[in-house]
């Protein structure tokens, strides 16, 4: 079905859900969230972005954002897996396994490295694993990266 | 812990103990094996020396009764002279044979019997030669016999010789005297005389002829018979006739022929009743044939005891060597048996022993510590070491529960070092980061309207931050050195130092060699790789040319190899060439040259770690250029892998 949508696309309508892609951004430093606003900001990126400090303001947001015909806008989430009250891979679980959110694409943006939690986040349906480093260019490229995935992936409804 | 100082010797003890109790049981075993096999001799030698000559003997006696038995027969039988011959010889060979036994067998022996035995052999052999001496008395006498039938009958032919041609005459002269008294030639008168004489002469003649040769005829007949009343009845009648014989002739006129009758008669009675004459031979004959027979009863009354006798020794004999000999057959085979009984039982409790005392108590155990130790060395400290006990296996076995409590202990603790390390590195880099990101933007964002020391100020804080989070960097990897597990693997130091030469020289304005001897070799690369890291980088930062040669050597030394690192940079001076490997030492101020100080005290730290040691040999007074050497552990290709944490 999806396939079949995309043959139908015209480069407008593409145009339209590429614009329509609405950025999620959940982490609990606003530093960070700033770096990530700097950047995109480089790109020019012109979506729509929207913010939460943690796992539960996340869901809050997500819910929000449903619309009248009960479906949600596409989005994509960064997800940051160190967060106080609710973190990534707690929000992560929340979100797999409900009916309503547990399409969403999320990219696990964080500093942790580790493989355990690369190989929880991986467990949990995630579309990417972003290690955020120091150097600004990391974050540079991830936020390329994401825009070519939003312009050229169909996200589902 | 165990309450007893003094070192427990159970085991030692045991196993002593078993081993003194199996060569117990050996002795016992050899000693009750020898007196079977002692028993068996015995038996052996009963036959041998005992029961084996005991039959042999009786068998010679048996032998030797058999030929008395025969020669008895022989002697019973014998008549005729070449029988008697023979009989000789027998008794002789016999003779010999008894003498023989008697001063060899019999003479050792100790037996009453046998003892009896040969004095009756002995007897029977002499009465053998008195049966023989009157056989031979017969034999002559029964000769003279038959010399004396002669006689016999030579003087009857004799006799009729000399009477018939008297009867012829007389009987023609009664004929011619008849026929002349026919005739009438003789007056009857005148020969009536003469016929009665003759006539009387006649009958005179023929009494004397039927009376002789009655008198041969019966004399005769005795000497063939030889009964003894018919003897005594006939001599009576033989004297009659001969008396008879005598007194006619007497009554005849005396004449030649007379004379002649009487000499025969005379020679007849002398045949007949002579000294050697027929009567007394028969009386010898008849006497000695008493004697012989009587003798020759007792003879056999004699054989007959000893041949009993001597059946009871052969059966004796026998006997012995059938009671020797199940004797020795039932000696071996209770040899045989006890031995295998013996051989079992030991066999039995050796194995009992065996199990017990060495499976039970030493193998299993032993085995089980074995592995545990080899468990434990191999970093698996999961499972107790499960052996107990108070002797050796058991002290041992406790300490190696302590050990391994040690190691467990040891493991939590870098496993709380390695969370905290983590914790640290992870907690600190957020605000660092942040803190390196602000000023970034601020600069970035209001450069242009900074004032220049404001803008100076921020750079510093940027820079600093930078620092702070190599620091960290460095720090962290300081506090992990050698505590993380590292693989054995196989490196070549050719190839990883051009890595290195590539990742830290990127405008390749240093020349880095490396000459190594050896291609690949096996051991720690991660740790190797960090101190090389070090070293090039330190080289590179330090040096005071442009351009610049690094050169890396390698040699083997037994089972270690030793890494040199030289550069033709300044070179460092005696003064300082132990500091620069202290904590946060630095030669040059961070302002000339980068660093946080740690480099040279990760290297050593790591270089300690794998028993090693690091120098350096500078001399710059003399020549620029420093070298910094090291050794480093490698393993051979099949080694087993033991963690290095």
């Amino acid at each position: 079905m999806i396939c079949s949508k995309l043959h139908k696309m015209t480069d407008t309508r593409m145009q339209k859900a590429y614009n329509a892609v609405e950025f999620l951004i959940i982490d609990d430093d606003d530093v960070s969230i700033m770096a990530i606003q700097r950047s995109m900001r480089k790109l020019s990126l012109a979506n729509p972005v929207k913010v939460a400090r943690n796992g539960l303001e996340a869901l809050e947001v997500l819910k929000n954002s449903v619309g009248a015909d009960n479906k949600l806008p596409p989005f994509i989430i960064t997800l940051d897996l160190s967060m106080p009250k609710m973190n990534g891979l707690e929000f992560l679980e929340h979100v797999r396994n409900d009916s309503l959110f547990n399409k969403l694409v999320i990219f696990v943006l964080t500093t942790s490295d580790a493989p355990t939690d690369i190989a929880s986040a991986y467990d949990k349906n995630i579309a990417g694993y972003i290690v955020k480093e120091n150097a600004t260019e990391t974050l540079r490229d991830a936020l390329e990266m994401l825009n070519n995935y939003a312009r050229l992936i169909v996200l589902p409804s | 812990m165990s309450v007893s100082t003094q070192r427990s010797a159970q085991i030692v003890f045991r196993l002593r103990a078993a081993f003194t109790a199996i060569t117990v049981l050996l002795i016992v075993g050899i000693f009750f094996i020898s007196v079977q096999l002692s028993r068996l001799s015995n038996a052996h030698s009963q036959i041998t020396q005992l029961s084996v000559p005991s039959l042999i003997r009786s068998q010679e006696l048996e032998r030797l009764l058999s030929k008395t038995l025969i020669l008895q027969d022989q002697i019973r039988t014998a008549s005729t002279t070449h029988e008697i011959a023979k009989i000789e010889k027998s008794i002789d060979s016999l003779n010999t044979d008894v003498n023989e036994l008697l001063n060899t067998t019999l003479v050792r022996s100790q037996n009453a019997l046998l003892t009896d035995i040969g004095t009756e052999l002995e007897e029977i052999v002499t009465s053998n030669a008195l049966l023989f001496s009157y056989l031979t008395v017969i034999e002559s006498s029964e000769l003279s016999l038959l010399g004396g039938r002669d006689s016999l009958l030579r003087v009857r032919e004799s006799f009729r010789a000399l009477v018939e041609p008297l009867v012829i005459d007389a009987e023609s002269i009664l004929r011619t005297t008849l026929i002349a008294i026919d005739r009438e030639t003789v007056n009857a008168s005148e020969i009536t005389d003469t016929i009665f004489s003759q006539v009387y002469n006649q009958s005179k003649l023929n009494e004397i002829s039927f009376r002789f040769l009655a008198t041969t005829e019966l004399a005769e007949q005795l000497s063939l018979q030889n009964i003894d009343i018919e003897r005594q009845v006939d001599t009576a009648t033989i004297q009659y006739n001969i008396r008879i014989v005598v007194q006619l002739l007497t009554a005849i006129d005396k004449s030649e022929i007379q004379r002649n009758l009487a000499r025969l008669t005379n020679e007849l009675h002398n045949i007949i009743f002579a000294a050697d004459g027929v009567l007394a031979q028969l009386a010898t004959v008849a006497d000695y044939k008493q004697q012989f027979d009587s003798y020759q009863a007792i003879q056999t009354q004699r054989i007959s005891n000893v041949s009993e006798a001597i059946n009871y020794v052969v059966d004796n004999a026998t006997d012995e060597i059938f009671d020797s000999t199940a004797a020795f057959k039932n000696a071996l085979s209770d040899a045989v048996l006890s031995v295998i009984i013996a051989a079992t039982v030991i066999s039995l409790i050796i194995a009992l022993l065996s199990y017990f005392v060495v499976e039970r108590q030493l193998n299993r155990r032993l085995s089980r510590l074995t592995d545990a130790v080899l468990r434990i060395a191999k970093g698996d400290m999961d499972h107790s070491v499960g052996v107990s006990g108070v002797d050796e296996l058991g002290l041992m076995a406790n300490s190696l529960e302590v050990f391994r409590d040690t190691a467990i202990k040891l493991r939590l603790s870098n496993q709380e070092m390695e969370q905290f390390a983590y914790a640290a590195s992870h907690d600190l880099r957020s605000p660092l980061r942040a803190i390196e990101n602000l000023a970034l933007w601020t600069i970035e964002d209001l450069a242009p309207e900074l004032p220049e020391e404001a803008l100076e100020n921020l750079n510093k804080i940027l820079e600093r931050a930078k620092r702070l989070s190599s620091l960290q960097t460095d720090l962290l990897e300081y506090s992990r050195a050698g505590h993380l597990e590292s693989p054995v693997e196989s490196v070549s130091i050719k190839l990883l130092v051009e890595d290195l030469s590539e990742l830290l020289d990127e405008r390749q304005l240093f020349s880095v060699i490396c000459d190594d001897e050896i291609n690949y070799v096996n051991t720690y690369k991660t740790p190797l790789q960090q101190i090389l890291t070090n070293l090039i980088n330190n080289a590179i930062k330090h040096h005071d040319k442009a351009k610049g040669v690094i050169t890396v050597s390698v040699i083997q030394l037994d089972k270690r190899i030793e890494i040199q690192v030289h550069d033709n940079g300044p070179g460092i001076e005696q003064e300082y060439q132990e500091r620069i490997f202290g904590l946060f030492n630095r030669l040059k101020p961070p302002d000339e040259v980068e660093g946080s100080g740690l480099g040279l005290a990760l290297i050593r730290k790591l270089v300690k770690r794998y028993n090693g040691t690091i120098t350096v040999v500078s001399n710059p007074s003399i020549a620029p250029g420093s070298t910094f050497i090291f050794d480093w552990p490698v393993f051979p290709a099949d080694n087993l892998v033991l963690n290095a944490g």
